[in-house]
């Protein structure tokens, strides 16, 4: 059995995107007990760092450049009031440097956090599904002067300044239709870690000096059925948004998600005893919550991006919408291994779970043991917020001896990153090419070398550049023939 | 200082008291504090004070259900309380039953469940027998190092699979371990011994981790209360604090405070003074955890502690499961065929005007906990010690609830004082509306301060023309006079419910949909704070309010 599934040294935040396999997230996952501590033969694959700072394509000056994607998902949550069991719901969702659509996923979900040290500035590029209008995202942490979109760039590229350390969101903002994109799901989550913070992995939360072991994104998200599945959107009467009954007192379907999962198939998170964890509660949905932790307290370091001068210890922390709160837990270092600590809205809102009650904004605080089980793989040094050189074609040949002649590229690209295709033209003069450009997409082994025929006469050159998959291109490298 | 490893001080029988006039008058019984339930051995007395030490009677106030076990090798106490889970009916203002679920002390049927109050630092042991159909169980927030049946509590998984309740080997079946359901009457109910370590002063919450959608709202749900071991001074009394804001602050017993005409006057509390209050004085927190000094902020007169555990109950849920008593396939939250829709909202299980009625009210069994709270005003040199009230959300929402008449002083949240670890800063504060978060507790010291002092035997009459009864529309509250400890004339067709010429003042949930009873008001998630004359004007009025 392995024990890769649903496990998460932390829950699910990275921009780390290649392995996902689409826009659907399921709730058909192992049962409770397959996914625990207790029950695995090794350890869990451990990432890290925690919440992976985002990629940056440095633009000119030096600033972090990121694409920001916004469209749509699929969620299936369980649901034992439906025939089968489970439901499929819609979802809009953000996607930060993706390259496919599908790759969007619900506040808390793999593609939808930005995580950058404060001061960075970003520039966004912005685009969004047909019918989504992301014509004006929101960054309500942040202070009026932070959030602008530069004149001087014709692309309407959105500059956000990082001036305000913690956990916030970000969100569709003065566009007409962003109420229904909000419902819809459509938030992300924007964590600005301390300039000062120790570790280059940035598991800071106010305070630079205190790195955490383990840090994770707990962003809850309330899904209405009947509205994510109205084929008139524009004229759903939001009044009955959420709630649980209609108009006629029977039951609706609503559904609620922790970082874009309904219990059974939420991530577990990942920590072994002894270690300080660092939780980012994030409220994406419209009721509130109130997150309790069975078996630890909680050490509420701030709310909404602000940090308390005293942290307040509290059993359910409430979060109300569109709220974030940064908490602490120390987990006992004699904590018996396994799933020990649930983490649930103590509304109690699971009325879409197991034959036992038991789904929704559910998971768990599993314990690995202080010593692990098998030795963990090495943890690669933990990078620092990444910024990626552009990919580089280090060799190109043509060999006119074969029908037709082949040439053969190798090019290098940042190890974290496939090249995601390449592109060459042909050209009579030493001109640089146009717009004749022959594109071929596709990836291959960076390492490896990129062989194609191509016909070729003497006089011609040969040109090439490649892209790599966050959409970096590499500079013109030329062959006369 | 007063000792009170003693819990044979305030015997549920030896403790009644009636109140003949009023209930003369009201068909209702108010009457003095109630404190204490001792169902175990009795303690060696020791050296500290404990808030359920004063004696009082138990007709009003939080009603302690207590142990006074103790473990024969170590000599430590182990408070050990047996439970069962069971099922019954509580009443509603407008006549409706309610079938519930609930835990319970005595076998008898309940809701909620007994308030356990233990001492910082107790083993304590909780034995869940049950008798209900369904498998079910009890967390502990907030305690530490819970055990069942001696092992490390955790979530439950599902052993064997039932393919027809779409059950799979594996399955989340409880959040902590629990105890199967009785559903063959000739077979022994079955148990499980809980054990955690109360290690932080507070009040708590505690509740099912079975199906807890459904059976929370049924009714399984209590309060546990931890009391620091201090030793309350008299120079912890003298640091009381005086009303915050414009009225001034307080050092060493200077209570600075705005006289009638506006301007500030000092008070003064005298050492022989706190000593002589060190008797009715209880501590709610520590300065920290484990500290045998009581933080002032968290002292409160012992007679005067109450609670106030508000929940809902949709009452269609739990007629479904009443009528599905003999089918426990169907006694789970997703077989409800309906929406969930809340019509009765709760204090201690009970709704307005039941909230006012005493502890152990006889005709409601099942209801045992009031929720009145009584003040007297406060003074420096009088009646300096507060009025505390421990809140604990229960519900599926928060409920903001809203005392009229003076501010409370929230002191702590899910049984952590609001002071800086670090910092020893006051992060207490003042409010008129307290959010309850769901799972969460607060507690909040109340006073009620005369500042005007009205009187009709001085020369401090109210500065206006009272006016004349028939051009009044008086409520039954209302005692026929403005002036606190008189009584009037009462209009023709009132029924007045005053004693000895008391205030009323209303505290509620402020989302007034919650202070009804099925829609009608007020009712609900409402009660009233009884304020009387002082003892002292009681005495020179010889008023009979009820209390000691």
């Amino acid at each position: 059995m392995t024990n890769t599934r649903n496990h998460k040294r932390v829950v699910a935040a990275s921009v780390m995107i290649a392995a996902l396999a689409g826009g659907v997230v399921s709730a058909d996952a192992a049962t409770f007990s397959d996914r625990t501590a207790t029950t695995a033969t090794v350890d869990p694959p451990m990432t890290w760092p925690a919440i992976t700072p985002t990629m940056c394509t440095p633009t000119d000056n030096g600033d972090c450049g990121i694409t920001l994607f916004a469209g749509p998902g699929n969620v299936i949550v369980g649901d034992t009031t439906a025939t089968a069991g489970k439901a499929t719901v819609p979802f809009l969702g953000f996607g930060i440097n993706i390259t496919d659509p599908a790759q969007v996923s619900l506040a808390g979900g793999p593609t939808s956090t930005i995580k950058v040290t404060e001061g960075t500035t970003l520039k966004i590029s912005v685009s969004g599904a047909t019918g989504v209008d992301v014509s004006d995202i929101s960054f309500p942490s942040l202070p009026a002067g932070s959030v602008y979109h530069d004149v001087a760039d014709p692309d309407g590229v959105l500059t956000v300044v990082a001036s305000k350390v913690g956990t916030s969101v970000f969100q569709p903002g003065s566009n007409p239709t962003a109420p229904r994109e909000v419902a819809m799901g459509l938030v992300g989550v924007l964590v600005v870690t301390p300039a000062a913070c120790a570790t280059p992995n940035a598991t800071c939360a106010f305070d630079g000096a205190t790195s955490y072991a383990d840090e994770a994104i707990v962003a809850t998200t309330d899904l209405d059925y009947d509205f994510a599945t109205s084929a008139d959107q524009a004229h759903f009467d939001m009044s009955y948004f959420g709630q649980v009954r209609d108009a006629n007192d029977l039951p609706r379907h609503v559904y609620h998600v922790i970082n874009g999962q309904s219990f059974p198939a939420t991530d577990l998170i990942d920590v072994r005893a002894g270690d300080n964890v660092l939780l980012r509660y994030v409220n994406a949905g419209v009721s509130d919550k109130a997150m309790g932790m069975l078996g630890l307290r909680q050490s509420l370091l701030g709310r909404n991006a602000a940090p308390y001068t005293d942290p307040q210890t509290l059993i359910a922390p409430l979060i109300g919408p569109g709220e974030t709160a940064d908490i602490a837990v120390t987990i006992p270092a004699d904590a018996t291994p396994g799933p020990r600590y649930s983490i649930v809205d103590q509304s109690r809102q699971m009325n879409h779970g197991n034959a036992f009650g038991f789904g929704g904004a559910l998971t768990f605080i599993d314990v690995w043991p202080a010593t692990p089980v098998t030795p963990d793989a090495p943890l690669a040094p933990p990078p620092a917020p990444v910024v990626l050189a552009s990919p580089t074609v280090d060799t190109l040949a043509y060999d006119s001896t074969t029908s037709p002649g082949t040439f053969t590229a190798t090019a290098h690209v940042d190890s974290s990153v496939t090249v995601a295709g390449y592109e060459t033209t042909i050209t009579e003069t030493a001109t640089p090419p146009d717009a004749t450009a022959i594109w071929t997409a596709g990836t291959f082994d960076p390492t490896g070398a990129i062989s194609e025929p191509l016909v070729a006469t003497a006089g011609q050159t040969i040109w090439i550049h490649v892209k790599d998959s966050s959409g970096a291109q590499s500079a013109d490298v030329s062959l006369a023939i | 200082m007063n000792s009170s490893r003693n819990p044979d001080m305030n015997n549920e029988g030896a403790a009644m008291k009636s109140n003949n006039t009023f209930r003369r008058r009201t068909g209702f019984w108010l009457g003095a504090a109630g404190v204490c339930i001792s169902i175990g051995a009795v303690l060696p007395t020791s050296g500290v004070s404990h808030a359920a030490s004063v004696t009082a009677t138990n007709e009003e106030g939080m009603l302690c259900t207590t142990d006074g076990t103790v473990d024969p090798d170590t000599n430590l106490p182990t408070p050990t309380f047996e439970l069962t889970a069971t099922d019954g009916y509580t009443s509603e203002p407008d006549g409706n039953a309610i079938y519930d679920w609930g835990y319970s002390a005595t076998g008898a049927f309940q809701l909620p469940g007994p308030i356990l109050c233990v001492n910082e630092g107790d083993v304590v042991t909780v034995k869940l027998t049950n008798n209900l159909p369904v498998a079910t169980s009890i967390q502990f927030p907030g305690q530490d190092n819970v055990t069942a049946d001696g092992a490390p509590v955790g979530p439950v998984s599902a052993s064997q699979a039932d393919p027809s309740k779409g059950i799979k080997v594996g399955d989340l079946a409880s959040l902590v371990p629990e105890v199967a359901g009785h559903t063959i009457p000739a077979d022994p109910l079955s148990a499980i011994t809980y054990k955690f370590t109360a290690s932080q002063a507070g009040t708590y919450l505690y509740e099912s981790g079975s199906d807890p959608q459904l059976q929370v709202q049924m009714g399984l749900f209590g309060a546990i209360v931890v009391r620091p071991n201090v030793t309350i001074t008299a120079d912890d009394i003298l640091k009381i604090p005086a009303d915050g804001g414009a009225a001034g602050v307080s050092t060493n017993g200077t209570f600075k405070r705005l006289g009638r005409d506006g301007t500030t006057i000092d008070d003064h509390m005298t050492v022989d003074e706190a000593n002589s209050f060190k008797g009715e004085a209880a501590c709610a927190y520590a300065i920290k955890p484990g500290s045998a000094t009581c933080d002032p902020l968290a002292i409160y007169d012992g007679s005067r502690e109450n609670i106030l555990m508000l929940s809902e109950v949709d009452p269609g849920l739990h007629t479904y499961m009443e009528q599905n008593k003999s089918t426990p396939d169907n006694l789970t939250w997703n077989k409800y065929p309906g929406a969930y829709e809340a019509h009765y909202f709760m204090i201690n299980g009970r709704s307005m005007p039941d909230t006012l009625a005493p502890n152990k009210a006889a005709w409601m069994p099942g209801q045992p906990y009031g929720a009145m709270a009584h003040v007297q005003p406060w003074d420096v040199h009088a009646n300096p010690l507060d009025v505390l009230l421990r809140y604990v959300g229960v519900g599926v929402t928060g409920y903001d609830f809203h005392p009229h008449s003076n501010h409370e002083h929230v002191i702590a949240e899910d049984g952590a004082l609001m002071k800086g670890a670090a910092t020893g800063n006051d992060n207490t504060e003042e409010k008129f509306n307290i959010m309850v978060a769901p799972g969460s507790t607060v507690d909040a010291t109340f006073r009620w301060t005369n500042e005007e002092g009205y009187s009709s035997t001085d020369d401090n009459r109210l500065p206006v023309a009272w006016p004349q009864g028939l051009n009044m529309t008086e409520g039954d509250f209302w005692s026929g006079s403005p002036y606190l400890g008189e009584s009037g004339q009462l209009n023709a067709g009132i029924l007045g419910k005053t004693q000895c010429g008391e205030y009323y003042h209303v505290a509620h949930s402020h989302d007034l949909t919650q202070a009804t009873n099925y829609g009608i008001t007020f009712g609900g998630m409402l009660t009233l704070i009884k304020v009387e004359p002082s003892d002292q004007a009681q005495k020179d009025l010889k008023l009979d309010c009820g209390t000691d």
